[in-house]
């Protein structure tokens, strides 16, 4: 039976010995990386740069949030949606990369950060069955929650201030227009992840994840 | 580059980790994809890699020293050349690497440690990557199994055969120093 904490302080000793045999970074010749990458890496930053990029990245391991913007002709990026004159947001799609469709959602209709007052938190009541609340980051202007469920099937939910934004990325996807109760919203999906956007004229709610379209609609419509 | 790595993190303090991280040692492990795959765009494709692995597992390494952060570095920078090897289908040496223990002993350290020490540098890199990152840096095994792109049950296979392995070099190593 191996002494465990000798094998620790011999691991101890080896790595030590490695990391002294590796070169100094200033030894090492500078390096002049080539325009694709980083043109790719610059991509990648504005994908992941989204608040849920952890959740995605470690707990889906790739899924990718998805959207899927509409198609736009030359000039014309954007596809407004007018809300009738209860509501007072509308989303825009825009802003297409070259590998993928990047949407951002937002509201032009409000002031930008009207007001620092903690927002009040509303969650979803409904569950999909084996799902669990597993991860609560809510601030005060901020609710934000990740659940999960069985295997690596997760999804994550966020309510903020309606003078907030939301973005989203994805490839091979499709985007639709749709309504949660009597709100508008969009809905972006792919093969493995759906992702659903909505505002009912005081907050802005974002849920993606794993669920199917149904689930992501009784979530959506349980949130009070 | 970097403000795509900083994006990654959630915490300010990690985001601040990630870009030392990143400034500090990207020579190092272009340096060492590098000099595995001998194509530029493998080595950066690798410095890509390894980078995620930074951000995915940034937490433990904020708790790591600068001689822990390099060694850790080296292994994951290792595996993920000999990962984009096999993608391309290229044949890749068994042991990829050897650095010897030999005249790195310290003194300080009893007979056994250093004796374990010298068997743990004689194992092949595919049994003491999975050994060093379990026992000293302290991954799980499905961490372990993510960071080196294999299966849990391979790396629990591979744990056991290391320290099969180790146990039986320590007996020949014993009595050979008596």
């Amino acid at each position: 039976m191996l002494d465990e904490s000798k094998l620790y302080d011999a691991f101890s000793q080896y790595t030590q010995f490695v990391a002294s045999r590796l070169p100094k970074e200033e030894d090492l010749q500078e390096i002049s990386f080539s325009p694709r990458f980083e043109e790719r890496m610059e991509r990648l930053l504005q994908r992941q740069k989204r608040f849920y990029y952890p959740l995605i990245n470690t707990m889906l391991k790739r899924v990718a949030c998805i959207a899927s913007a509409v198609l736009v002709s030359g000039s014309a990026v954007a596809l407004s949606v007018y809300s009738n004159q209860k509501e007072e947001s509308y989303f825009n799609v825009r802003n297409f990369s070259e590998n993928g469709v990047y949407v951002h959602f937002f509201n032009i209709d409000l002031p930008y950060e009207t007001t620092k007052d903690p927002i009040t938190p509303k969650v979803p009541s409904y569950l999909p069955e084996g799902y669990f609340l597993k991860e609560d980051r809510s601030e005060p202007r901020k609710v934000e929650l990740i659940y999960e469920g069985e295997g690596t099937d997760c999804f994550y939910y966020a309510q903020y201030g309606n003078s907030s934004d939301a973005q989203a990325y994805a490839e091979d996807a499709l985007c639709e227009r749709i309504r949660v109760g009597e709100y508008e919203g969009y809905l972006l999906k792919s093969e493995s992840c759906t992702h659903l956007i909505f505002n009912d004229g005081e907050y802005l709610y974002q849920l993606n994840g794993t669920l199917t379209e149904e689930e992501m609609f009784k979530v959506a419509e349980s949130i009070q | 580059m970097l403000s795509f790595y900083l994006s990654l993190a959630s915490l300010p303090e990690e985001k601040s980790k990630i870009e030392e991280i990143y400034y500090k040692y990207r020579k190092l492990i272009y340096h060492i994809a590098y000099s595995k795959l001998q194509k530029r765009e493998w080595a950066e494709d690798a410095l890509h890699d390894v980078m995620l692995a930074v951000i995915s597992n940034i937490g433990k390494l904020q708790q790591m020293n600068e001689k822990d952060t390099k060694a850790f570095l080296y292994i994951i920078t290792r595996n993920v050349a000999v990962d984009l090897l096999r993608k391309e289908q290229r044949r890749v040496a068994a042991d990829m690497e050897e650095i010897p223990i030999s005249g790195g002993v310290d003194p300080q350290q009893d007979l056994g440690v250093q004796v374990l020490a010298h068997c743990i540098a004689q194992l092949k890199p595919i049994y003491r990557d999975v050994l060093e990152l379990t026992v000293y840096y302290g991954f799980s095994a499905k961490e372990c199994a993510s960071l080196l792109k294999i299966s849990s049950v391979t790396v629990r296979k591979r744990l056991e055969r290391a320290r099969a392995l180790l146990k039986e070099q320590m007996k020949e190593e014993e009595l050979y120093v008596g």
